[in-house]
């Protein structure tokens, strides 16, 4: 920070902020909030998009400015009457272009302004250092394989196996939920001891086979 | 200001933030109060184990029954735009035989297909975040009530032709059970964010799998976790709006707090990167957006963290 920068932000400055409903080619209505300094910029954005009902700028506008200090926008987007998915402007790039959403008619909704009031940097403190507590938590994750066709599935306590042999070494890990699969459908595999242990009894004959721990997905598939 | 542009951080929005770029080199240093900025993968000795002769303890839960022998469906995702990555496009698609990892660049195509439970255990995704080392899809299951966070790869490993999570040759989700209902979350970085109010939250590291449970003074339902610089920063509109937050050598968290004392701060309006500097704007009681800058130097340590307000 140097000192003329500071000096800068010690003044009021006035945000202009724009809000456009854009009905999208793809039949979804969007909503988009533009925000800038730039009053003249702003103005002609008004002008092109509202009052010459040129819907086909509103992305040259957004792809020269957004993410810009002179122009920024977020979307949100309309569904089943609810607005969400309040995004950042590379996400609402991402959005808006790669799925290639032309804007069909765009209106103007709101126009206010925001007044940016500086506060003295002193405001601020200086760093503290907080007490950070940190409970126990009991971990489970669930974790599915695939052993050729065959997909098992179980819960597991502790850290997570890195491998084949890492989850034969540990198959204390396994707590419970276990659950065997041919493609979509469950085996009906009498107990699940007997599936565990036909999971089990699998990939440690395709180690031995293989004379290694490091047996890779491809050679269990 | 209308309903729709009233303030985005609400307990009930979740913030969307894009992944930052790769600074592997600004998050393994150790700040000058000792506090070591997260490492975005732990590079776990993975060298192959003996063969082991243990026999298993015995199970002590069953998988419902309710689900044997019948077809059981596939976790369908929801649509998201894709991630752009190096000049390529990475998503999550929903295929016959579940979803797939995609990678997509100049005509190529990579998939990766999720190794999943069923979606009668997971029960419904509500929402997928896409990052470049890791990813995640959040799942709920209404009739059991648990609600799941699955942790998958990211762009740069499926770009790569990975098929399973990095340091892991075995899985490529790892679907970790949230022991309760958080009331927001944040996606930052390599991490999940679960904030639960009353100082209380959750971080779900990506890399280790690991879910910790932490307390800090200031931290809220209303709080959002930013990945800025490589570092991570807890912003919330309260006395502290901004509680910088690393990891220790032994992997325990440690937090530096600024506090704000101009004025009540009351609501989060938005957040930004511009100019070199993260920007937090707040209301204050008075109706007044107040701005608060972060900027982060070069070493990317605390030490040269700067906040500033205006």
């Amino acid at each position: 920070m140097n000192g003329t920068r500071s000096q800068e932000r010690t003044q009021d400055r006035e945000m202009q902020i724009r809000t456009f409903s854009v009905q999208g080619a793809d039949g979804r209505l969007y909503e988009f909030t533009v925000r800038s300094e730039d009053a003249q910029l702003l103005a002609r954005m008004d002008r092109e998009l509202n009052v010459n009902n040129r819907a086909d700028l509103l992305f040259d506008y957004v792809q020269s400015y957004a993410g810009t200090r002179r122009l920024q926008a977020r979307v949100q987007e309309a569904e089943g009457g609810q607005w969400s998915a309040v995004t950042d402007t590379d996400y609402m790039r991402n959005r808006m272009f790669q799925r290639d959403i032309s804007p069909a008619s765009v209106t103007e909704v709101s126009a206010e302004a925001e007044v940016i009031t500086p506060s003295r940097t002193s405001a601020v403190a200086a760093a503290r250092p907080v007490r950070v507590e940190e409970g126990a938590e009991a971990e489970r994750h669930t974790y599915a394989i695939r052993i050729g066709n065959e997909r098992y599935v179980f819960d597991f306590e502790g850290e997570r196996p890195r491998d084949w042999a890492d989850l034969v070494a540990r198959q204390d890990g396994i707590v419970g939920g276990f659950g065997h699969y041919v493609g979509n459908s469950y085996v009906g595999v009498v107990g699940t001891e007997a599936a565990l242990d036909q999971m089990f009894q699998k990939i440690r004959e395709i180690m031995v086979a293989r004379g290694s721990g490091g047996v890779s997905i491809e050679q269990l598939s | 200001m209308d309903d729709k542009t009233k303030p985005i951080l609400s307990s009930a929005v979740v913030p969307h933030i894009q992944p930052r770029k790769l600074k592997s080199d600004l998050r393994r240093r150790e700040t000058p109060s000792g506090l070591l900025v997260f490492a975005s993968s732990l590079l776990v000795a993975a060298g192959a184990a003996a063969m082991p002769v243990t026999s298993r303890a015995p199970v002590t839960a069953v998988v419902s029954s309710s689900a044997q022998g019948q077809e059981t469906s596939q976790l369908r995702v929801p649509d998201e735009p894709p991630l752009e990555f190096e000049g390529g496009n990475f998503m999550i698609e929903n295929s016959d035989n579940g979803p797939q990892l995609v990678f997509e660049r100049d005509g190529q195509r990579r998939e990766v297909p999720l190794m999943l439970p069923p979606a009668e255990s997971l029960g419904n995704p509500t929402k997928v975040y896409y990052g470049e080392e890791y990813s995640f899809i959040l799942t709920r299951n209404d009739e059991t009530g648990k609600s799941y966070a699955i942790i998958t790869m990211g762009a740069a490993d499926v770009a790569a032709g990975r098929e399973t999570l990095p340091n892991n040759d075995l899985i490529n989700a790892d679907c970790v059970l949230l022991p309760s209902e958080p009331i927001s979350h944040s996606f930052a970085g390599d991490k999940m964010f679960f904030f639960y109010g009353e100082n209380m939250f959750r971080i779900l590291e990506a890399d280790t799998g690991r879910l910790r449970r932490l307390t800090v003074q200031g931290v809220s339902g209303l709080s959002v976790a930013v990945d800025y610089e490589g570092l991570y920063f807890l912003i919330q509109p309260n006395q502290t709006p901004v509680i910088f937050l690393g990891r220790k050598t032994d992997g325990s968290y440690e937090a530096q707090a600024f506090d704000y004392n101009a004025s009540e701060l009351t609501g989060l309006v938005r957040y930004e990167e511009t100019e070199g500097r993260l920007s937090a704007f707040f209301l204050n009681s008075g109706g007044q957006t107040i701005e608060i800058g972060i900027t982060v130097g070069e070493e990317g340590n605390l030490g040269t963290v700067r906040i500033e307000g205006r």
